[in-house]
């Protein structure tokens, strides 16, 4: 099992918790530069007022780091801030690092990239699935059941699957592998023949809803060729199969053999 | 040595003319082409070109000339990256200026550059694109990435550079003050040595993979890229010391 023991004091942030808003300037040979609009935060970890903002930026193979005020008083950076980050594909993203301003430690980061423009005509980037993801996470009562499916809606940016809020570690369940590999080849089961059944395959490549997310994964696995509601049923059920397959062994070090070495844990105990 | 008025794309990229000498290997360069309108169009502006000889050049050079004729426009090195005919027209310039063994060479990356958003191993391997966009950033201290003979790749110009996030003035500078000879110009001995079974095939303590794995961690609680070069030296750990010298 993979444990992970933290040596330092620096705290992660929850991405979801810091807004980036940029919007992308276009240059006259039809390239891009992106232009941070605004900066916002909404963690309520305390860190000293004083404490500098800095934003680190990747655009491709090209890196920028930018001081962006401190907590207190932040600052937007100029227009040009970024502009030797110049594209035609604009795969933005960044990592929020709140650092002192005497010493440059770093006393908190978001962990891993934040996205803030996806390249999604290319299929060569492996990082693109890792913030694509459809489903989201809340707890309710369930009554006895564990875990229960929301209502899906195709204009919502997730899937929202429920646990029951009697469970206490609510946070170790969100990243609990095993539990993922529990429910995720029901949720996309359900959520793939919900698109077949809808007609709603292919139409929408976009992060804006999670029928377009879940097209932008088919179309990273090729699979574009899919079935209309009038079609077969076990033609329906081969192909969600197939990408549920696809899915579980590009994730396989991640849910799978993660998932089985914790399950080996948790029966040894019994 | 050829010189031209001015750089050129090639109208059609991965042509057959290019293909035959870079990857398939059965043809002998012909230069008209890079000069004939049917094959090439002129990029504005760009200045002159002296392809040196063989024995002058290396990565460095070829680096430092072709940036010295884009720069003749005022516009961003960068603004040149994706232009993929320009880079391909450039390699072939300077064909006789490669390294022998290098020319039976497979990786078409090597030639023909990967556009942006290609996998990021890719993006590096283009052994004059890289030199410029080196020699854009760091001037003469982007010698100790390229000083290699030109076509002979070499680990700080591809590992080096892979994690972009480490291509700054500072590790450049570092790199240079531990790793570069400065009286014989070139790396020193054992610098990128790789990792061997009598190490337990880890890296060998203080050496450029071990640095760079160092400055990766570091950046995860240090803001590096405020460093200092000095700064970062004297951080350290005592395994760098074998090189401090």
């Amino acid at each position: 099992m993979l444990t992970t023991i933290k040596l330092t004091n620096r705290i992660d942030i929850d991405k979801n918790k810091v807004q980036i808003v940029c919007s992308k300037i276009e240059l006259e040979n039809g390239m891009f530069i992106p232009k941070v609009e605004s900066i916002s935060y909404s963690f309520n970890d305390t860190f000293p007022s004083e404490s500098k903002i800095l934003i680190r930026f990747k655009l491709n193979h090209f890196s920028r780091t930018i001081d962006c005020g401190t907590l207190e008083d932040i600052s937007i950076p100029s227009s040009d801030a970024l502009s030797d980050m110049m594209t035609y594909e604009m795969d933005l993203k960044c990592i929020f690092c709140v650092a002192d301003p005497l010493t440059n430690r770093i006393l908190a980061s978001t962990k891993g990239f934040k996205h803030i423009f996806h390249a999604d005509s290319g299929t060569d980037n492996e990082s693109q699935l890792s913030s694509i993801s459809p489903i989201s996470i809340d707890f309710r009562d369930t009554g006895e059941r564990i875990w229960e499916l929301d209502h899906m809606n195709q204009n919502e940016k997730f899937v929202k699957i429920f646990f029951n809020d009697r469970v206490q570690n609510k946070d170790s369940l969100k990243k609990n592998q095993l539990i993922a590999n529990m429910y995720l080849p029901e949720i996309l089961y359900k959520m793939i023949l919900f698109i077949i059944d809808n007609n709603l395959g292919d139409q929408t490549r976009s992060r804006e809803t999670w029928v377009g997310k879940v097209n932008l994964m088919l179309a990273y696995f090729n699979m574009t060729d899919i079935p209309s509601a009038d079609d077969n049923f076990l033609d329906k059920e081969d192909f969600i199969s197939s990408f549920i397959s696809k899915f579980l062994f590009k994730n396989r070090n991640s849910i799978s053999r993660n998932s089985i070495s914790k399950l080996d844990e948790v029966l040894s105990h019994e | 040595m050829n010189n031209y008025q001015c750089l050129y794309r090639f109208k059609e990229i991965k042509s057959q003319e290019f293909l035959e000498i870079f990857e398939l290997k059965t043809g002998n360069p012909n230069y008209h082409i890079l000069t004939d309108l049917n094959y090439v169009e002129p990029i504005e502006d760009t200045g002159p070109i002296e392809i040196p000889g063989f024995e002058d050049c290396t990565n460095y050079h070829a680096g430092m000339v072709v940036a010295a004729a884009l720069n003749q426009t005022n516009k961003p090195i960068r603004s040149f990256f994706d232009d993929i005919g320009l880079w391909e027209w450039v390699t072939y310039a300077f064909y006789d200026a490669f390294h022998p063994t290098t020319k039976i060479g497979k990786d078409i990356y090597r030639y023909s550059p990967a556009r942006e958003g290609a996998m990021r191993n890719r993006w590096t391997r283009h052994h004059i694109r890289t030199a410029v966009w080196l020699y854009d950033l760091f001037g003469e201290d982007s010698i100790f990435y390229s000083c290699n003979r030109l076509g002979v790749s070499s680990d700080p110009s591809e590992s080096g550079v892979q994690t972009s996030a480490l291509v700054e003035e500072n590790v450049c500078k570092l790199f240079s003050m531990l790793y570069y000879d400065d009286e014989n110009n070139r790396r020193k001995q054992g610098y990128s040595s790789k990792p061997r079974p009598q190490d337990n095939n880890l890296g060998r303590p203080g050496n450029m993979f071990d640095l760079i794995a160092f400055l990766k961690q570091l950046r995860t609680t240090f803001v590096v890229e405020a460093a200092s070069a000095q700064e970062l030296f004297d951080l350290l750990p005592n395994r760098f010391d074998a090189w401090k010298s």
